[in-house]
């Protein structure tokens, strides 16, 4: 069916507008913003254009690095929990054998659905060092109290097992999906030349499902680079900057240092890896559907 | 085809359960993957089962550690946090965002999904899903403060009518991706046969298209509802007062001495259940989204 110039017009067009003013806008005022010496602090100074000066002094900033660091560890970590974890369910959700996998496939879906927001709120008393759950139920069973949340390390770990605890159910329903649709022949030939189980997942299972895992990684990376929510309502980004990915660190220095031009800086650089990934993925999923 | 299986259905190639042979031989392998199935029920349940055990609980209660979980039940936390705060308010505005919201984006995401399946230059094509792509990618912390100056112009911060105008621009992209792959599932000779019958392409989108991807337009309303709901950074950054949402809200409970937890867990729990029970409720679509939307 071939559409005229007309129609797609009609079809795109309040798609185009809203695009236009909601994207274009935004994207076209923080290149802006981004050139000129923008502190919301001090109103008379008139903004003026800078060049690359913020450029210059973000990537000089130590702290900057160090957050970009800690987005790495923290998506690479909880990219990699919830893509094992995720397999490891997927694979058991997908057996015949077991009692309660219908259930299970619903259960799973909850956390998915809760508010990230109220997830990461709920976790913080959860893991608070006295009268957090956690540590009571360690306590009463007679092990020592873990400061989840208030130490430099476990933070950490405690915002990557939260964000890997909401996300895994997703990578359990796609992995899944990709896991039924599977091919049954290449299974069948396995077994009659005695494969073993753990031979049939490496040499079949896995290949076979090699677009679905990319997407999986892709998907979840984006998300887990971009996160916000969690960490600022469980640690701030503390103790310190303990927990202080990019999104936190652009959130400080906008909405509390008010410097805007650096804050526009710093949101450029990071769309620059944010569109570097997603065209990766776009050409995975376009090389995947032909 | 449109009505593809979903994840709950039953494999094509799989034996009905009750010719399932040698019906329970318990293996030490087996055995240990039913344990693995309760860890993972009760891992998945456990915070929100704990969020609405505090939630039910008096102050006493859930400082005292193991026992709250045994402690007397009490809705005092849940009668505090509606007479002192603004709950009710917030809790309006994020379902008039999210209904609002689920429409608009259904309406032009579907059209706009429809346009693009049609385009045969592939090259546009992929442009235009790039675009709209990138969207869903772009951080909302990047695009803050810009979206916050857009409505100072527009007069629009802190009004119902903004936060609408910027969920639909959240949930757009995603809709329109996922729209076009249903459209392009619909067979074309349905839609070749309607316009030689002399219908206009509106009318092929209207009457012909649309009603076959009912399962997809589902599907797609589920999603933006519950991203909707659950959006906090935009909600935080462009409503002080009157255009809050819940997710907004919980924030003010957390003092700088203390933490009120059984109203924020009481607030939570209110403000958790219309995802929920919506997305329980038709989970076959809910799956299905979320599946689709990345797998292809």
């Amino acid at each position: 069916m071939r559409l005229s110039k007309r129609h797609y017009l009609i079809f795109l067009g309040p798609t185009l507008l809203i695009l236009l003013v909601m994207l274009a806008f935004p994207t076209g005022y923080v290149l802006i913003v981004s050139l000129r010496d923008f502190q919301l602090t001090n109103p008379t100074a008139g903004n003026p254009f800078v060049g690359l000066e913020n450029y210059r002094t973000l990537l000089s900033d130590p702290a900057f690095f160090a957050a970009l660091w800690k987005s790495v560890l923290f998506t690479v970590a909880s990219v990699a929990l919830t893509f094992v974890l995720g397999m490891a369910i997927a694979l058991l959700l997908n057996r015949r054998d077991l009692w309660g996998t219908g259930l299970t496939r619903t259960v799973i879906l909850v956390p998915l659905i809760l508010t990230p927001l109220v997830i990461g709120a709920t976790y913080r008393f959860m893991l608070e060092r006295d009268n957090g759950i956690i540590n009571e139920i360690l306590a009463f069973v007679g092990l020592e109290r873990i400061p989840f949340l208030a130490s430099s390390a476990w933070a950490m770990i405690s915002v990557i097992l939260v964000d890997a605890w909401q996300w895994t159910p997703f990578a359990v329903l796609v992995l899944l999906a990709g896991l039924e649709s599977l091919p049954v022949e290449p299974f069948e030939a396995a077994r009659m030349d005695g494969a073993s189980r753990w031979g049939e997942f490496w040499y079949i299972t896995m290949p076979l499902l090699a677009p679905v895992i990319a997407v999986v990684l892709l998907i979840r990376t984006m998300d887990a680079f971009r996160e916000f929510d969690k960490i600022f309502i469980m640690t701030g980004g503390g103790p310190g900057t303990a927990t202080q990915t990019l999104p936190i660190f652009l959130y400080r220095a906008g909405f509390q240092d008010f410097n805007m031009g650096f804050s526009a800086a710093t949101g450029v650089v990071m769309l620059i890896i944010v569109t570097l990934v997603s065209s990766l993925y776009v050409r995975r999923i376009h090389s995947a559907g032909e | 085809m449109v009505d593809q299986e979903t994840p709950e259905q039953p494999r094509a190639e799989a034996k009905p359960r009750a010719r399932q042979p040698k019906r329970a031989r318990w293996t030490l392998g087996r055995a240990l993957a039913q344990v693995a199935i309760v860890i993972l029920v009760v891992v998945s349940l456990f915070p929100f089962l704990f969020m609405l055990r505090v939630a039910l609980s008096s102050a006493r209660d859930y400082l005292s550690g193991i026992k709250v979980l045994s402690a007397p039940l009490t809705f005092e936390n849940f009668a505090e946090v509606y007479g002192s705060t603004d709950l009710g308010l917030y809790l309006l505005n994020s379902s008039l965002y999210s209904v609002l919201t689920t429409l608009i984006v259904l309406v032009i995401g579907s059209m706009a999904g429809f346009g693009l399946s049609k385009a045969r230059n592939a090259l546009v094509r992929d442009n235009v899903m790039f675009f709209v792509l990138s969207t869903r990618m772009g951080p909302p912390v990047v695009f803050a403060v810009p979206l916050f100056l857009l409505l100072t112009n527009l007069l629009l911060v802190d009004t119902r009518a903004g936060m609408v105008l910027v969920y639909t621009f959240y949930n757009l992209a995603f809709a329109i991706w996922l729209m076009y792959g249903f459209f392009s599932e619909v067979p074309p000779e349905i839609e070749e046969a309607a316009l030689l019958d002399g219908l206009s392409p509106l009318s092929v989108f209207r009457r012909i298209s649309l009603p076959l991807v009912v399962p997809g337009l589902m599907a797609t309303g589920i999603l933006v509802f519950i991203f909707t709901w659950n959006e906090f950074f935009y909600a935080l950054v462009l409503t002080r007062d009157v255009a809050k949402t819940f997710p907004a809200m919980v924030p003010q409970f957390f003092g700088a001495f203390r933490v009120d937890w059984g109203q924020m867990l009481a607030a939570s729990t209110l403000g958790v259940i219309p995802p929920l029970v919506f997305g329980l409720l038709i989970r076959r679509y809910l799956v299905r989204g979320l599946s689709l939307g990345s797998v292809r």
